[in-house]
């Protein structure tokens, strides 16, 4: 069954300042959606607003059509993974497994980096195995969507080459919003593309569109 | 399932907390011990010391520990509710220490005992973890 996550009508204000005004976006199970913006556009902040944990003065977030709020407390319906590392350091991979009801042998098939290390603390595990790890347990614990802030963070060119393969086996099984700097690496795997530029999104899919928005420069 | 895992969770947020949480309550109750006759009048004033400090431990959990709360959050334990049931059960045991304090009058040393106990306990369990 196709699923879908909306968001529109968001503002945000932080003080006199505009920060989100004109956002339209569309995430979908079997899609994986881009959302690209230079620094301190509000990326984060518009994620935080459709999680629930960021208030906002207007907002409308509808899961297949129905308006949600506080999807904060529905990790049946959207899991969220921050731009930081998040799994408390002292617990093992075996326990952070078991909390999100994944097998480890899963694990191993899909990385098999984490072999033999299931025993050790996450905090024992390189940045790019940690970050590994984070992704996994969003991308497979059960829910219809999971937002991606910055997935690509710490991890070398061949575990992103992993994760890309990765998200794009498991975009069946739910829908995908993600932003990320690493812009090439997004407009890779991206079905749909948004550029959120002066409190706004644009629908934006190739380079040359990008670039026409001034988010890159063209040659 | 879900239940088991809630319980888990929360025990294991609150495993953070605990020796400052206990350490606290015992020296209310050692204080109280130390009142002897006088230690009714003094549950108010205890009662408050016990608010604010819990108040200044979970504030300080919270914010050093505001990273992992996405982990629990996405488990679906919010921070609003490891702070209302972490807290809630702590002033509980509180609670409980001062009722048992207040009707055995219980002496002082006993809980000094006990209080040295438990933060060798801890220390021991921290090196070993």
């Amino acid at each position: 069954m196709i699923h879908t996550l909306e968001a529109d009508g968001i503002q945000l204000d932080f003080g006199t300042r505009r920060i989100l005004s004109d956002i339209y976006l569309k995430c979908e199970t079997g899609k994986i959606t881009g959302l690209l913006g230079r620094n301190g556009q509000g990326k984060t902040c518009l994620m935080n607003i459709i999680l629930g944990s960021l208030k906002s003065s207007i907002s409308s977030v509808r899961f297949d059509g129905v308006v949600t709020r506080k999807v904060n407390k529905r990790p049946d319906l959207l899991l969220y993974l921050p731009q930081f590392n998040f799994i408390p350091k002292e617990l093992t991979v075996k326990q952070v497994l078991g909390d999100f009801r994944l097998s480890t042998d899963e694990l191993n098939n899909r990385f098999p980096e984490f072999e033999g290390r299931h025993d050790l603390k996450v905090k024992q595990l390189s940045g790019g195995q940690w970050r590994t790890l984070e992704l996994y347990i969003i991308v497979k614990a059960s829910s219809l969507f999971a937002m991606l802030d910055e997935p690509f963070t710490h991890l070398n060119p061949i575990q992103i080459e992993n994760v890309k393969q990765f998200l794009l086996e498991e975009k069946r099984n739910k829908g995908f919003l993600i932003t990320d700097h690493m812009y090439n690496h997004l407009l890779d795997i991206s079905d749909e593309v948004y550029l959120l530029k002066d409190g706004r999104t644009y629908p934006a899919k190739t380079l040359e569109e990008l670039g026409q928005l001034g988010y890159v420069l063209l040659p | 399932m879900y239940f088991t895992r809630t319980i888990k969770l929360i025990t294991r947020f609150y495993g953070n907390i605990f020796l400052a949480n206990f350490l606290v309550t015992l020296s209310c109750i050692y204080l109280l011990g130390l009142a002897g006759k006088n230690a009714q009048s003094l549950v108010f004033v205890f009662f408050w010391y016990k608010i604010i400090s819990m108040m200044f431990i979970f504030y300080t959990a919270i914010y050093y520990k505001k990273n992992e709360l996405y982990y629990y959050q996405n488990l679906g334990v919010t921070k609003l509710r490891l702070v209302l049931t972490t807290s809630g059960f702590d002033f509980l045991v509180w609670l409980i220490f001062v009722l048992l304090q207040l009707i055995t009058g219980i002496s002082a040393a006993v809980f000094n005992y006990i209080l040295w106990g438990v933060l060798l306990i801890h220390v021991y369990a921290y090196y070993k973890k």
